[in-house]
This record gives C-alpha cells, sequence and structure tokens, in this order.
C-alpha cells in the first residue's frame, strides 16, 4: 500500500489537488476565492500529465542532451493549457469586477439576499 | 485549393472575421455587425461546400502543415461533420439578422461572436482529443463573455456561474484525455480507437477515461443533474445570446460526446462496459423526467425554455445510448431539429418582450391579440417541439423512438415517448394562455435595461422603443418555416446519412 | 528519500491554506506560494519549458490579476483566521479523490521508462525526427510550432477571446 502511494506519489498529489481544488470552489463564500480554487482543479491536472511524460533519470527533451529524454508531448499540451487557465482566470476575474460593482459585494450569500429583492 | 483545404478554412475563417470585426471599431464604432454578416455567409457558402462533398465523396480528411497523424493534428470531415459545419452557420447568420436590432452591439461583442462560431466549427472539425479540449475552452470563453454582456448584475453573475461549472466539466474532460493518453501514448482520435481496442476494453484506465469523458461533457451538454449552470445563463444572457447558445452550444457539446464514444471508444466498449451503458442510459432517463417536471413549474418563459433542453438533450443521449443505425439518424435529426426550434423560441421571446414586455407564463395570455407574429411562430415551434407530424421535431423523435424499438430498449421506448406528454405539458399552458385567454395586465413594451438586451443603453438607433425590426421578424419566422419544411427533408437526408454512421459504428 | 515528498508536500500545503484562510490576501499570497512551488515540480519533472512558463504567467500574471481584483473590490475583513468547516464541500472532494484513487493501482509507476506515453511512437518519432524535420534542438519547440501548431493557433486564439471576451464582460469598447 505505501509502496503503491510512493511509486504513484504524483498522481496522489493530483487527486488531492483535484479534491482541495473542489472544496474550496464549494466551500468558499467568496467569489475571488472561488477562482483561486478553479486554479488549483486545473493545476492538479497539468501535473497529471507531467508526470506521466517523467523518466526516472531522463533529461529534458532537449536533443543536444544525453538519452533518455522526457516525453516532450505532455509538456506542450500542458503549456497550452497554462494559458487556458489565465485566460479562464482573467475572465472571471473580470465578471467579479462587474458583479462587485453592480451589487458591492463578493460574498455569496449576502449577494443572494441582495438579489432576492431585485 | 483543394477540397480538404477548406476543412482548415472553416475554422480559419471565422477568427480572421473575429479580427476584423475587432479592428472595424477602428474605422467607425459599433461597425462589427456588417463584418460578422459577411463572415458569416462566406462561412456557410464554404461550410455548404464542404458539407455536399462529404456527403457525395465520402469523408474529407485534412493534416494540418502537412504533419501526418498521429504526429500532427488532422481535421475529418464526414456527413455528420458536415450537418454540423452548415447548422453552425446557418443559425449564426439567423441570429446575426436577429441581433442588428435587438443588440448589443459593440465591436468585441461582434469579435466574441465570431470567436464563439469558431471554436465550435473547431471542435466539430477535428479529429484529435486534445485539440477538441483548445476548441472546447475557446467555446467555452466565448460563451461566458457574451452571456456576461448583457448589462445587468444577473448577466455577471450567471456567466461566473457557467463559467465555473464549465470550467470543470472542460477540465475533467482533459483529466479523461490524460487516462486516454497515459493509455495508449497517442490523442488521434482513430489512433486511439486501435490501441484501445488492442489494450482491452475493460481495463481500468480506459474505462476512467471514458467516465471523465462523459461525465465532462455532460456538464457541457446540460445533463441532469449536473446542468444546474443552464438555466441561470440562458435566463440570464441577452436574449440574442440566448438565442446562439441554446441553439448551438449544447448541441455541439453533444455532436462531441457521439463522436467521442463511437470513433473513439466503439460499439464494442459500450457492450463489453455495462457501466458505460448505464451511465448514459441513466443520464438520459433522468434528463427527460426532471428536465420536463422542472420546465412545467417555471413561471419566466426563458427559465421554461431552458429546462426543456434538459430534457431535449436527454434524448440526444437516450440515442447515444441506443447506438444503432436509426438511433442516431434520429440524434443527427434532433440536433438540427432542436437548435432550430429552441433557437427560434428563444428569439421568439425576445420579441414578444421587445414589443409587449410579456416575460412570464402569465404575462402571455392574450398575446396573439398584442403580438400575432410573435404568438403565431411560437405556436408552431411549440407543437414542432412537442413532436406533431410533419414537423422536424416529430421526425427526430420518431427516429430515436423506431431505434429504441429496433433495439429492444422497451424503458427508453416508454420514456422517449412519455417524454412528448411532457413536453405537451409544459407547452400547452403556455399555447392555451396566448390563444384562449384575455390579456389581463397592461404591460410596457421592455425596453433600455429592464430587458438586458439592450447594453448599449438603451440607443435604439432612432427607432421607436418597442418595436421589432424586420430581421427579428425574418429570423423567427424563419425558424418556423424550417421546423415545418424540414421536416418533409428529413427522411431523403437520413438515406444520404446512413453511410456516415454505418461507419461510425464500424 | 530525495526531493519529491517534501516538495509535494509543501505544494498540498499551500494550497490548503488557500482553503482555510479566510482573509482573501491570504489566500492569493498562498496561491502565489503555491504556483511557485509548482513552478518547481515541474524543473524536478524535467519540464523547464513548462516551469518558466508557470513561474511567469501561474505565479506571475494571474497572482497579479487576483491583486488587481481585490485592488478593484473589497478585501472583505473578519475576525476569524480561519474558514469553517464545509461538510458537505468536504462530503464532495473526499468523494471525488477516493473514486480517483481506486485508479491508482492501474497508473504506471512514475518514472517507468516502458510505459506507453515513454514507448509510444508518438513521442519516439518527436525525439527521433524534430531536429532533422523542423530544426529544432529543443522537440518542446519543435512539437508546439510545427507537428501541433494548430494547438498553439487555438493557444492564440485563446489569449486573443480573453481580451476581447473581458471588453464584452467589462463593457467596455477600446476604440471608442
Amino acid at each position: 500500500m505505501m509502496d503503491l502511494l510512493v511509486s504513484r506519489d504524483y498522481y496522489v498529489a493530483t487527486f488531492l489537488l483535484l479534491g482541495i481544488g473542489t472544496y474550496v470552489m464549494i466551500a468558499s463564500r467568496n467569489l475571488v476565492k472561488k477562482v483561486i480554487g478553479m486554479n488549483i482543479f486545473q493545476t492538479g491536472i497539468f501535473l497529471f500529465f507531467i508526470a506521466a511524460a517523467y523518466v526516472e533519470g531522463g533529461n529534458p527533451p532537449v536533443l543536444t542532451m544525453d538519452a533518455p529524454h522526457v516525453s516532450p508531448l505532455p509538456h506542450v499540451l500542458i503549456l497550452t493549457a497554462i494559458v487556458v487557465g489565465v485566460a479562464l482566470t482573467a475572465v472571471a476575474l473580470g465578471m467579479v469586477v462587474r458583479i462587485y460593482a453592480e451589487y458591492g459585494t463578493l460574498d455569496e450569500e449576502t449577494l443572494q439576499e441582495v438579489r432576492g429583492s431585485e | 485549393m483543394a477540397v480538404s483545404d477548406l476543412a482548415a478554412l472553416v475554422v480559419a475563417l471565422p477568427i480572421f472575421g473575429s479580427l476584423v470585426a475587432f479592428l472595424a471599431a477602428l474605422v467607425r464604432s459599433k461597425s462589427g455587425w456588417p463584418v460578422a454578416v459577411a463572415a458569416t455567409a462566406a462561412q456557410l457558402a464554404v461550410t455548404v461546400t464542404l458539407a455536399v462533398r462529404a456527403f457525395g465523396e465520402g469523408t474529407i480528411t485534412y493534416v494540418v502543415g502537412g504533419f501526418e497523424a498521429p504526429y500532427g493534428i488532422e481535421l475529418v470531415v464526414d456527413g455528420l461533420t458536415g450537418t454540423m459545419l452548415v447548422l453552425i452557420a446557418a443559425v449564426s447568420l439567423g441570429v446575426l439578422a436577429y441581433a442588428r436590432r435587438a443588440g448589443p452591439r459593440s465591436n468585441p461583442f461582434y469579435a466574441v461572436f465570431m470567436l464563439l462560431v469558431a471554436g465550435l466549427t473547431g471542435m466539430s472539425v477535428t479529429a484529435d482529443l486534445f485539440n477538441m479540449y483548445v476548441f472546447l475552452e475557446i467555446t467555452g470563453l466565448s460563451a461566458y463573455a457574451l452571456v456576461a454582456s448583457g448589462d445587468r448584475g444577473r448577466s455577471a453573475v450567471a456567466a461566473l456561474k457557467y463559467l465555473l461549472v464549465g470550467t470543470v466539466g472542460a477540465s475533467l474532460f482533459l483529466l479523461g484525455v490524460g487516462y486516454a493518453y497515459i493509455d495508449t501514448g497517442t490523442l488521434n482520435m482513430a489512433d486511439l480507437a486501435v490501441k484501445l481496442a488492442a489494450n482491452g476494453y475493460t481495463a481500468t484506465l480506459t474505462q476512467t477515461a471514458f467516465a471523465l469523458i462523459v461525465v465532462g461533457l455532460f456538464i457541457k451538454v446540460a445533463v441532469f443533474p449536473l446542468h444546474t449552470w443552464q438555466p441561470d445563463a440562458y435566463a440570464g444572457a441577452p436574449d440574442t445570446v440566448s438565442g446562439l447558445i441554446s441553439a448551438l452550444v449544447s448541441t455541439v457539446a453533444a455532436y462531441a460526446l457521439l463522436r467521442v464514444v463511437f470513433t473513439v471508444f466503439g460499439t464494442a466498449f459500450l457492450d463489453a462496459n455495462p457501466f458505460a451503458h448505464a451511465l448514459l442510459v441513466g443520464g438520459a432517463i433522468i434528463s427527460i423526467l426532471l428536465g420536463s417536471l422542472l420546465a412545467v413549474s417555471q413561471s419566466e418563459v426563458k427559465r421554461m425554455l431552458a429546462y426543456s433542453s434538459v430534457s431535449q438533450f436527454g434524448l440526444i443521449v437516450a440515442a447515444i445510448s441506443i447506438g444503432n443505425v436509426t438511433a442516431l439518424t434520429g440524434a443527427a435529426v434532433h440536433l438540427v431539429g432542436h437548435a432550430i426550434m429552441k433557437g427560434g423560441l428563444f428569439l421568439t421571446a425576445g420579441l414578444v418582450a421587445t414589443e409587449t414586455g410579456a416575460r412570464s407564463v402569465d404575462e402571455y395570455e392574450g398575446l396573439v391579440k398584442r403580438s400575432p407574429v410573435g404568438a403565431g411562430v411560437f405556436g408552431v415551434l411549440a407543437v414542432a417541439m412537442v413532436g406533431v407530424p410533419p414537423t422536424i421535431g416529430f421526425a427526430g423523435k420518431w427516429y430515436i423512438a423506431v431505434g429504441a424499438a429496433e433495439a429492444g430498449s422497451w424503458t427508453l421506448l416508454a420514456v422517449i415517448v412519455g417524454s412528448t406528454l411532457l413536453t405537451l405539458a409544459y407547452f400547452a399552458r403556455l399555447v392555451e394562455r396566448m390563444f384562449f385567454r384575455e390579456p389581463t395586465a397592461d404591460l410596457e413594451p421592455a425596453v433600455e435595461r429592464a430587458d438586458g438586451a439592450l447594453p448599449d443603453g438603451g440607443d435604439l438607433g432612432g427607432s421607436d422603443p418597442g418595436s421589432a425590426s424586420l430581421g427579428m421578424y425574418a429570423a423567427v419566422v424563419a425558424a418556423a418555416v424550417l421546423a415545418v419544411a424540414l421536416g418533409f427533408a428529413v427522411f431523403g437526408y437520413g438515406d444520404v446519412l446512413q453511410s456516415t454512421i454505418e461507419a461510425l459504428l464500424s | 528519500m530525495n526531493v519529491e515528498l517534501p516538495l509535494l508536500a509543501f505544494v498540498l500545503g499551500a494550497a490548503l491554506a488557500t482553503a482555510v484562510l479566510r482573509d482573501v490576501l491570504g489566500a492569493i499570497i498562498a496561491f502565489a506560494t503555491y504556483s511557485l512551488g509548482i513552478a518547481v515540480v515541474w524543473v524536478v519533472l524535467q519540464a523547464p519549458d513548462v516551469g518558466l512558463t508557470e513561474a511567469a504567467v501561474g505565479a506571475g500574471v494571474t497572482t497579479v490579476l487576483f491583486l488587481l481584483t481585490i485592488a478593484k473590490t473589497v478585501r472583505p475583513s473578519g475576525e476569524r483566521v480561519i474558514e469553517r468547516l464545509d461538510w458537505p464541500a468536504l462530503g464532495v472532494s473526499v468523494l471525488l479523490v477516493g473514486v480517483l484513487l481506486t485508479t491508482l493501482g492501474a497508473l504506471p509507476e512514475i518514472g517507468s521508462p516502458d510505459t506507453a506515453v515513454l514507448t509510444s511512437e508518438v513521442t519516439t518519432y518527436y525525439l527521433e525526427n524534430a531536429y532533422s524535420e523542423v530544426e529544432v534542438k529543443n522537440a518542446v519547440t519543435a512539437v508546439l510550432a510545427a507537428y501541433r501548431g494548430f494547438d498553439t493557433l487555438g493557444e492564440a486564439v485563446v489569449v486573443y477571446s480573453a481580451g476581447v471576451g473581458l471588453l464584452v464582460v467589462l463593457g467596455k469598447e477600446v476604440f471608442a
């Protein structure tokens, strides 16, 4: 059991990060913190891919370096995914700023009270 | 230019259109609309050419940059893809006709509008799972921003919820892709199909990949209970945007689900894994039943239409779970039919609100006197949605029901037939109010902020408040005409689609 | 024992801190720390390009965006330092982690040289042909710019859509 967890430690970390991200997204009443949770959720998945590319004793996939190389493909995918993540965060925070301008609060429950009287 | 180059052009064209629509503001403000119309009309021409070729000469394949799959990214257009491409372009053009008066009308709005077209088109043509994720996110980003383009706080709150839930959906999809990739070392759909089969369909990694991808796409399609973002987003968005995203975004996500389930995993996988089959059947039945029940209990017309979509996409998922030629033909027909009917209904709801201010079910009483066109079109589309022959709504359900009978899925058949009654339940109370009751309250035509449709501060360009434009009438009447006319064309379409679906299932 | 486990513990600790800290500024700082930790993880896993991007974009740009947001809105202050535990949310996330952990045994060992990812024809093809076909020594760059250039186009479109999307969300016209 311990052996399973240690030999796949990055995957375990991935799952835990997904769990923490989910918790922050659901439990936080503050909208900014929900967006932080979304970021943690996404980076958990990035870890999954980068860990899969790794080989023990491997070098970065630069051909001037000695073999073995880690796989370049997951790195490329995650470079794209990181940019997607930032784009989503920027748009989400834009919405947060607008919600604050409209209702004067970022607290989920206060927001519901204010909107209930709309 | 070779035909296959058109497969890349359909993605590039709307991106280019978006850039031009954005930069056109340098020349003149509020100049995005004509650019978007020109780009979408060109897109329609190209997609029709592509679809005709795909139906006539078979599947078209394009390797981006000349790097062969699985090393590079491949684009594939078969009959089903062609159908989606034409649908996306045609619906966008219809919505643009509506949008000219109804707004929003800033240049960035039309730039994002074109990006949505690009994202949906990319999701349809790609034959690479990670590339599909990228286009899923482009679609998502533009849809979130479009929902937030309404100027009320409600739009922003709905959009943020949509963004958070939608991102979780896309991320679960990506995690599923990760499992499939760790399992096989490839991302190309056709290559994955071969390698997953070689690994055996009951491998845990394959099963996990399937479950995560399906659940991720369920969120995007808005299958119950993962639909929570959808009613808020549809009801909170400006009318133009509700029409566009209700017609296309879930539709293309459902197409992606169909594509991944059959091209990547295949019928043999579903046969080997009862849990996978149960996941699809369960999602379908719960969506059909609870979506309809929630639709009956809504007091706001746009929310009712939104829950109706949850139920109608249950039918599509049911067709996917049945997985024979007849049911999948039904899925394709109903995807097209639902897009036209539901997009038309949302636009009509917007038209009615512009003319009379009515937005709730009760306010629709006696509507036929105040907005004869609105009530007439709404009536025709509602009848089509219920599935009365000879409309396209009937044709789609008919194919799916016959497919269920062929497969011996009697429970699903009962639910599908029952769904017609449930659909009748929520549309009947509206139709009855519109045609057979006297108007009660005097409502003011909704303009400016009240309807969220005019974020430019109620700038009506010198026209009378409360008047709908010719384009708005044309768009909704066209939807009603198509909902009936396509019902006649559908059986010929079913025949030409047959070879595509047989190839998909083999 | 090597650097792996302490590093992962640090990253997970920072992530947990964002969950428990009630003060939003505190959570943002914890998140920035977390991003830096993740960037180091990428370097340890021999992904220096990803590490660099994460440090610049994840820790840098994202943190700045968060800080700008609370500067434009409000930093809620309260007497409590630690968030109250939310049992339903905890239930959902424990369930998610539990379900995912059942797949752990099926995942290959990390660093094993004979996983499908490393032995696949796609990875081998890139490593063997990237230089001769694309004339770039860094295989990551070769795949990014050439083999999967279509993704990279998509990535550029994502950045552009975030820009115009923000204008739409905030209701602004740039050139007006």
